[in-house]
């Protein structure tokens, strides 16, 4: 190896050691936080900067962080879902209803509702890896067969009568000054990057999306853990679906919809800013959320019209995506 | 045209060459691929071409069909210089190259296949009954007597082949140039395709025919052009084609003279009198193996070798369980096994790499990830949480056994191709299993580097059993204690000692 080209390494490893988190497109995403925050904080310096609507901002990120979360195992083991925000509304109409109307106690009915979501994920999985069908179109018909199923329960109607109000003091009693969802949003975040990242099976997961063939010839069960990844995001779409209806004590129909878009766009906004362009992570995909909440959020506060929200969400899903995607591509 | 001109034309229409090259040279990246060529392919004759692998055969016959530019010399057709730019050129001169992978749309008709891109049409509307017309006629031309409404998926792998030539027929190919027709197939479906060549020569079509198995080639070609590191080191004549002949041509080192490179003779585990079978397959048959029976020693190094199709990569898939046999029993170290997947085949301690890097690296995971994952089920620790420190001195130990330098953290694509082999061999390494499979594993390797992995290599196999896959009979002399040589899905010969030589190995595969 010839000595410029040795020198070069060793910077650019100094360069890596000192960045461990950020690749290029994590310093622009950082910066143009602090450029967005600073902004918000001129235009309007009594209301958005104060710790009030931090705290907002925060409860706010408790669902699409407990949602990211799960939906980055899918992403990272190179599969997509777009059942996700289904089982979501099938989850928040099934836990009100068994509450509000069979009058079942909180805890079995967030228990039967865990566990008929991890099913879903599983019959979802099962279609993806033995039907050997693409997950794009299968997530999207089981996706409008859940939302189906949450029309049959609730009839499409708002309901906030008969839930008792310990059920929602579940997420937003104050400990240590935050709500317990952000608290409980923290927990299942950092489960999920424990176990993507500091384990064999997220091992094996990011191996899968890496290159399906290598894994399955180095010995890794690809099929059961593609499985699995469906499952989880299942899991955490029933958890996002407890946090919400107790934060409103109430169900809305099509509430659940709105989480989609903003979900793949924090996720990649998250692969986008990691230092291997392209990865999936959770810490990433948590800072996509937080990132475009407080966008969404200075935005009301600026009096911005309510279209803005969407053109953001859209322009920054696009934005990571081409982020991402150049990374990936460099690495070829 | 002058009555002297006619006469020696006259004189010369029994062998007046179709096709002609004159010193045509091709460089990728400044190296030869081909230097200096000169050919002449006579009209209706069969023209054999051989020569080891990276002879640049290929690199020839895609020049010939438009597919390659040639970088120096020239091409001429009945003695008239062409300039061939591409493909569709070359069709118009009724040159047609029929590639290695059958390309036939599985999905559709026979008709549609042999008139694909040429179909009969009146104002731009297919005129069925033509096609159907056209395509009994060249389905009789090439002995396929079928339906041609069938669909084609449906058809055996030798009627695929035989659809293929249809086509070309269709197009009323005049020179067809057919690269390894016959890779694949068993030898009464090889006869079938052989016999069809031989037909379609008759009816006055010029082949020129690339293969690797040289008792065809004497048996077929009329004449043969025999490569050798990009250049013609000999032309033979029908009389003079003997199969011994042929393989004395292709081994480039005479028989008898072993090389041995580095370190300890091959054969050096037999002599320690160990002999306990490590992998025994017994009456295994498959999509492409027939009823064979092969033991791979514990202590030794066994290498598998063959043409291509000949079975060797089905043999290794059954191995390390990324296919299963349709009949037989596998065996490691003496106990049954029945693999559904390569992950139950690492549980039973069988590990597997490749030197088709595209098959088995992750080129956008770490290095680190890359060296350490088959191993993380022995190194993890409970509940499969990851030990990070413990994964980091262990890759590290690897890779500086490999004399890999450098950050671990970087991508696996930042190595270099050599290097990226070096570290998937860490990986194998890294797995701790008892039977290690190797593939074609010195791809793309250069020469220092490849006597540093053999030398490894063969250090694992004083406590392993090591299967080795490989198309390089140097590798093999070099390698191997013992040679296992397959031929059509049939185990021709075990080669073991001193007669692992290059000479013997290209007598038994081909």
């Amino acid at each position: 190896m010839d000595p410029s080209s040795e020198r070069e390494r060793i910077g650019n490893t100094v360069i890596r050691r000192s960045t461990a988190m950020l690749g290029p497109g994590g310093w622009t995403l950082v910066a143009a936080f602090v450029v967005m925050v600073v902004a918000f904080g001129v235009a309007q310096p009594h209301t958005f900067l104060n710790w009030g609507t931090a705290k907002d901002i925060l409860n706010q990120a408790a669902v699409p962080v407990i949602l990211v979360s799960g939906l980055v195992f899918v992403l990272a083991v190179g599969e997509f879902d777009l059942a996700f925000t289904s089982i979501l509304g099938m989850s928040s109409g099934l836990v009100i209803v068994l509450i509000s109307e069979d009058s079942i106690p909180a805890g079995p009915a967030i228990a039967v509702v865990v566990a008929v979501a991890a099913l879903a994920g599983l019959v979802v999985g099962l279609l993806v890896t033995l039907g050997r069908a693409s997950s794009f179109i299968v997530t999207l018909a089981i996706g409008s067969a859940l939302s189906g199923l949450e029309l049959a329960l609730t009839n499409d109607t708002t309901i906030y009568n008969n839930i008792p109000a310990s059920y929602g003091a579940l997420t937003t009693t104050s400990v240590f000054g935050l709500d317990t969802q952000v608290w409980f949003a923290a927990g299942v975040g950092l489960v999920c990057a424990l176990v993507l990242h500091g384990s064999r099976f997220g091992r094996h997961v990011s191996a899968i999306g890496a290159n399906p063939v290598a894994a399955f010839l180095a010995g890794v069960r690809v099929r059961r853990a593609r499985v699995v990844c469906f499952i989880v995001v299942g899991v955490c779409a029933s958890f996002a679906a407890v946090v919400f209806t107790s934060a409103s004590v109430s169900y809305t129909p099509g509430a659940s919809a709105g989480f989609l878009l903003s979900s793949y766009a924090a996720a990649f906004l998250g692969a986008a800013a990691g230092r291997r362009g392209g990865r999936f992570t959770v810490p990433g995909a948590i800072f996509g959320v937080i990132w475009l909440l407080t966008l969404e959020t200075g935005l009301t506060y600026v009096n911005a019209a309510p279209w803005t929200t969407n053109v953001v969400q859209g322009v920054a899903l696009a934005t990571a995506v081409m982020i991402a995607a150049r990374g990936k591509r460099d690495n070829i | 045209m002058s009555g002297v001109d006619a006469e020696v034309e006259n004189t010369a229409r029994d062998n007046r060459p179709w096709l002609s090259m004159r010193g045509v040279s091709k460089r990728y990246d400044g190296v030869h691929a081909i230097r200096d060529i000169s050919i002449d392919v006579i009209q209706a004759q069969v023209h054999g071409i051989i020569g080891p692998n990276g002879a640049g055969k290929s690199t020839l016959v895609k020049i010939m069909a438009g597919a390659v530019a040639l970088d120096e010399g020239t091409v001429a057709i009945h003695g008239v210089e062409t300039h061939l730019q591409d493909p569709a050129a070359a069709q118009r001169h009724r040159l047609v190259l029929m590639p290695q992978e059958i390309t036939i749309i599985a999905d559709a008709s026979l008709t549609d296949n042999v008139t694909l891109g040429a179909e009969s049409a009146r104002y731009g509307i297919r005129v069925a009954r033509d096609c159907r017309r056209r395509t009994t006629a060249a389905l009789e031309a090439v002995g396929l007597d079928l339906d041609v409404d069938a669909v084609a998926g449906d058809l055996s792998a030798v009627q695929q082949r035989l659809l293929m030539l249809a086509r070309a027929i269709d197009r009323d190919v005049q020179l067809l140039i057919l690269d390894e027709p016959t890779a694949g197939l068993g030898s009464e479906e090889a006869a079938v395709v052989t016999a069809t060549v031989r037909k379609l020569s008759q009816d006055g079509v010029t082949v020129v025919y690339v293969s690797h198995d040289l008792s065809e080639v004497a048996t077929l070609c009329d004449r043969v052009t025999c490569l050798r590191e990009g250049q013609v080191v000999a032309v033979l004549e029908r009389e003079e084609l003997t199969r011994d002949r042929l393989i004395g041509l292709i081994v480039d080192v005479p028989a008898g003279s072993t090389v041995s490179p580095m370190g300890m003779p091959p054969g050096s585990a037999v002599s320690r009198g160990v002999a306990r079978a490590g992998v025994a397959l017994e009456k295994v048959s498959g999509a492409r193996l027939r009823d064979i029976d092969v033991t791979a020693h514990a202590g030794e190094v066994t290498g598998v070798t063959g043409l291509l199709g000949s079975g060797v990569s089905e043999l290794v898939s059954i191995i390390i369980g990324a296919a299963r046999p349709r009949a037989g029993r596998l065996l490691i170290e003496g106990r049954p096994c029945m693999f559904h997947s390569p992950a139950d085949a690492l549980d039973h301690d069988v590990a597997y790499v490749s030197g088709d890097r595209a098959r088995v690296a992750f080129p956008t995971l770490t290095i680190r990830e890359n060296v350490s994952l088959p191993a993380l089920a022995s190194w993890w620790g409970r509940f499969g949480v990851m030990r990070r420190k413990r994964e980091r001195t262990r890759v590290r130990a690897y890779l500086q056994a490999f004399a890999i330098r450098g950050d671990a953290e970087r991508s696996f694509s930042s190595l270099s191709g050599g290097n990226q082999q070096r570290a998937l061999v860490a990986r194998l390494m890294a797995a701790e299993a008892r039977v290690l499979v190797l593939d074609e594993p010195t791809v793309g390797v250069d020469v220092g580097a490849r006597s540093d992995l053999w030398n490894t290599v063969k250090g694992l196999a004083r406590e392993r059993t090591v299967i080795v896959a490989s198309s390089d009979a140097e590798e093999l002399v070099a390698l191997c204690d013992r040679v296992i040589c397959l031929h059509r899905g049939e185990v021709r010969a075990v080669l073991s000692g001193s007669a692992i030589t290059e000479h013997e190995i290209a007598r038994s595969v081909a």
